[in-house]
């Protein structure tokens, strides 16, 4: 049965909760063209509503007269499922658990980009402007250590799209292409490697990158310094706008989150995006394709797909008035 | 700004005051000085190239963000200026004080890089022009598909309420776009990639020309091994059977001033790319060179070069972290090595017996062959990579019958003497048939990583 025929079916016995998730997320059913059939319909479940403010519980801020308002960059889900976010416009994470806010930390007062978990309760905190570094702060947010990026592999620390924490360590990703290693579990510099993919899958490395406008073609690297070998491409009926992928997946595959646009004929009016998460199977074929929830505020999120440490995705949602997350479990 | 100026019919007067109100959206022309700042009446835009507005913008990053204002010091960055709070409640200060006060909002930063509505100094203050302006109206500028988007361009979203927009540069590879910007109070002017919501358009300047499409070359570093050296290949669409360029960087990206590059050219025959590329000769080899075969880990960059020099892209399987051993010895009339280690890597303190350059670098520095006390640190490493003396040629590259080090100027070399003359000469065919190895050979030999001079 078709992918979308079953979500139907599903969504038929499951419209209360459908209709809930749609108005608050605002998510569309639509499958985006080219899609594959689905063994199992994908799960979308909402997380956390939280309005935008400086109050307890709310997140970012939204000042009518600011150039840009500033909602959260970016988030993490710890394998308990608690959501951490990098509530950076007011100096603080704050803990959602269930829905509810369970805890808050102050950070220092630096524009951070990417926030990753740091030993057993702290953070690792990504600040790419000047000067750059990663802060290692504590539960308590107390700053336990400051790595600065000042290393020759990174001579433009602004361009820098993500922290990545692994096994051995934390790497950073540049300018969605590939990965640095920069710092060890402890926070303590590491002589610097550099990966050829965006992900890592257990052995291997793994590369999404744009080969054509509409397609998005598939790497794997065996580490260390293995060559490239192809898993093949992925097309889009639209225009690829974005993409990152986030992780391998057990067996080989990998999960791609994807944005693409409908170009207008006319110059004047913008495109309109929508968003996917891509399931890829371990010889690259695609075997989900799940319409994400997409923000329509203007700001810029640093990164607003995640996967939990729980083995589900995240995705952070900005609107005007509020900021809200979703769970997918593909 | 004037009513009679809005094209659009349908814009009400209430979207007019808001525009008016935001904080990108405040028209300030606040000059205190002379210079005339043109008129938005005019539409006569002067010519300007895409790299003189992004090196404008560039010279405007690490100013502060001052809402409603326009002006940085291109030649210096020492009075960034200051910003707290929450534009438009935010405040602003001159930083350090007493100097002059610097720093720009989105508008007033595009407006100075495009240097509309005229030409004229960024230090002095002006703001002509709300992200409102950019937005909806087309004086010196107009809208284009992102798609066509080309370095100096700008993507400009106003929703009424708020706006802000943003000076291109390049696409990341996922897709968001290197930007120059004036983000926020707490960032100030920044460049960095960034996404974009489907709010925003894509403008561009009147009096850039419009550059032909060109697309980005691509290739792949297929193979980068101690033994087997490198191996890919590189092709631009644009350039079609034509060979472009491979520039290899080491320890660093070709954005690193402290890596070490070299060029090669992607002619060689492949039957196997003729089906993907329509043309077979795109490939390239190369040996990994000696000067990193030293047991430590180093990182390896490719990229091809589009046809016209001006676009690099990373290659797929780049970059690639390689640890290769040390360049064995392969000097025919070398007496076995008789040290413990090389003279090239660090490790414990040699025996001034082991090697005349052993001898030559414990002459100098005594520790270095102190058994005792002493190890064989970088400092002897340094010693023994002079190309003067006995230790002349050990680590370099390869075997050397040059008649003088290539590091130096005098007679022209041999392209056969060494591995080192031989990628000098291939870059530089004057070195080896002039007759002379003159000082910019020396410089160029200094310059490449299969050469080994030292620091240059």
């Amino acid at each position: 049965m078709p992918f979308h025929r079953r979500l139907e079916t599903w969504g038929t016995r499951h419209a209360g909760a459908i209709l809930a998730i749609a108005l608050l997320m605002g998510c569309s059913k639509k499958e985006a063209a080219g899609g594959p059939r689905a063994d199992t319909p994908p799960l979308i479940s909402p997380v956390l509503e939280a309005g935008r403010g400086k109050g307890d519980g709310q997140l970012g801020q939204n000042i009518p007269e600011e150039g840009l308002p500033e909602g959260p960059k970016s988030f993490v889900v710890d394998a308990g499922g608690t959501l951490h976010v990098l509530d950076q416009e007011n100096e603080r994470i704050q803990k959602f658990a269930a829905g509810k806010l369970i805890g808050s930390v102050k950070i220092p007062a630096r524009a951070f980009d990417d926030i990753e978990l740091f030993g057993t309760s702290g953070y690792a905190l990504l600040d790419v402007h000047s000067p750059a570094a990663i802060v290692f702060v504590g539960n308590d947010g107390h700053v336990e250590s400051e790595l600065p990026l000042d290393i020759s592999d990174i001579p433009e620390p602004s361009s820098i799209t993500a922290l990545v924490a692994h096994d051995d360590g934390y790497w950073v990703e540049l300018t969605d292409d590939y990965l640095v290693h920069v710092a060890s579990s402890s926070g303590a510099a590491v002589a610097t490697s550099v990966v050829p993919g965006q992900a890592f899958d257990g052995p291997n490395a793994l590369k999404a990158e744009q080969s054509e406008a509409q397609r998005v073609a598939l790497f794997r690297v065996a580490l260390p310094g293995g060559d490239p070998s192809s898993l093949g491409e992925i097309a889009f009926s639209d225009r690829v706008a974005r993409r990152t992928l986030l992780a391998g997946r057990k067996g080989g595959g990998a999960l791609l989150g994807v944005v693409t646009e409908a170009q207008q004929s006319d110059p004047e009016t913008p495109p309109v995006e929508s968003a996917s998460l891509i399931v890829i199977d371990a010889s690259g074929h695609e075997k989900h394709r799940i319409a994400l929830p997409h923000s329509t505020s203007v700001e810029d999120t640093f990164r607003s797909v995640k996967l939990g440490r729980d083995g589900s995705v995240y995705v952070m949602k900005l609107t005007e008035g509020a900021v809200s997350f979703a769970k997918v479990t593909p | 700004m004037s009513a009679h100026r809005i094209e659009k019919r349908f814009i009400g007067l209430a979207l007019l005051v808001m525009a008016i109100s935001s904080a990108c959206a405040v028209q300030v022309v606040e000059s205190g000085e002379d210079e005339s700042l043109g008129t938005t009446e005019e539409a006569v835009t002067a010519s300007m190239s895409r790299g003189e507005i992004i090196a404008l913008g560039a010279s405007g990053v690490g100013y502060s963000y001052w809402w409603g204002h326009g002006r940085w010091d291109p030649a210096s960055k020492s009075h960034p200026g200051k910003c707290s709070g929450s534009c438009g409640g935010c405040s602003h200060w001159a930083s350090p004080k007493g100097g002059p006060e610097y720093g720009a909002d989105c508008s007033g930063f595009v407006a100075q890089a495009w240097q509309v509505p005229g030409e004229g100094s960024p230090k002095v203050d002006r703001h002509p022009y709300s992200t409102y302006n950019f937005r909806y109206e087309k004086t010196h500028w107009y809208p284009i598909k992102k798609s066509d988007l080309e370095a100096g361009d700008a993507l400009v979203y106003n929703s009424g309420k708020k706006g802000h927009i943003v000076l291109f540069e390049s696409w990341t590879g996922g897709g968001k776009a290197m930007a120059y910007e004036c983000a926020g109070c707490k960032v100030g002017c920044i460049h960095k990639p960034r996404g974009f919501g489907s709010s925003y358009i894509a403008i561009r300047r009147k009096g850039v020309e419009d550059a032909a499409k060109n697309d980005p070359p691509k290739g792949q570093l297929e193979k980068a091994s101690c033994d087997g050296g490198l191996r890919g290949w590189a092709f631009d669409p644009d350039a079609g059977k034509g060979a472009v360029d491979v520039v290899l960087t080491f320890d660093g990206p070709i954005t690193s001033p402290k890596a070490k590059k070299l060029t090669l050219k992607a002619d060689e025959d492949r039957t196997d790319l003729a089906k993907k590329l329509g043309s077979s000769k795109h490939g390239f080899t190369a040996p990994i060179p000696a000067t990193l075969k030293d047991g430590k880990k180093h990182t390896l960059y490719a990229y091809a070069v589009d046809d016209q020099g001006k676009q690099t892209q990373l290659l797929t399987g780049a970059p690639r972290s390689v640890t290769c051993g040390p360049a064995p010895s392969t000097k025919a009339d070398d007496p076995p090595h008789a040290c413990g280690h090389s003279e090239c890597q660090t490790g414990g303190a040699l025996t001034k017996d082991c090697s005349p350059c052993a001898d030559q670098v414990c002459l100098i520095k005594p520790s270095c062959c102190d058994t005792q006390k002493g190890k064989w640190d970088a400092s002897c490493v340094d010693l023994a990579g002079e190309t003067v003396g006995a230790c002349r040629g050990v680590c370099a590259g390869g075997p050397s019958s040059c008649a003088h080090s290539e590091c130096d100027a005098g007679t022209a070399l041999s392209a056969s003497c060494s591995e080192c003359a031989a990628h000098v000469c291939k870059r530089d065919p004057f070195c080896c048939s002039s007759g002379k190895w003159d000082f910019i050979c020396a410089k160029e030999a200094k310059e490449d990583p299969w050469c080994s001079c030292g620091t240059p």
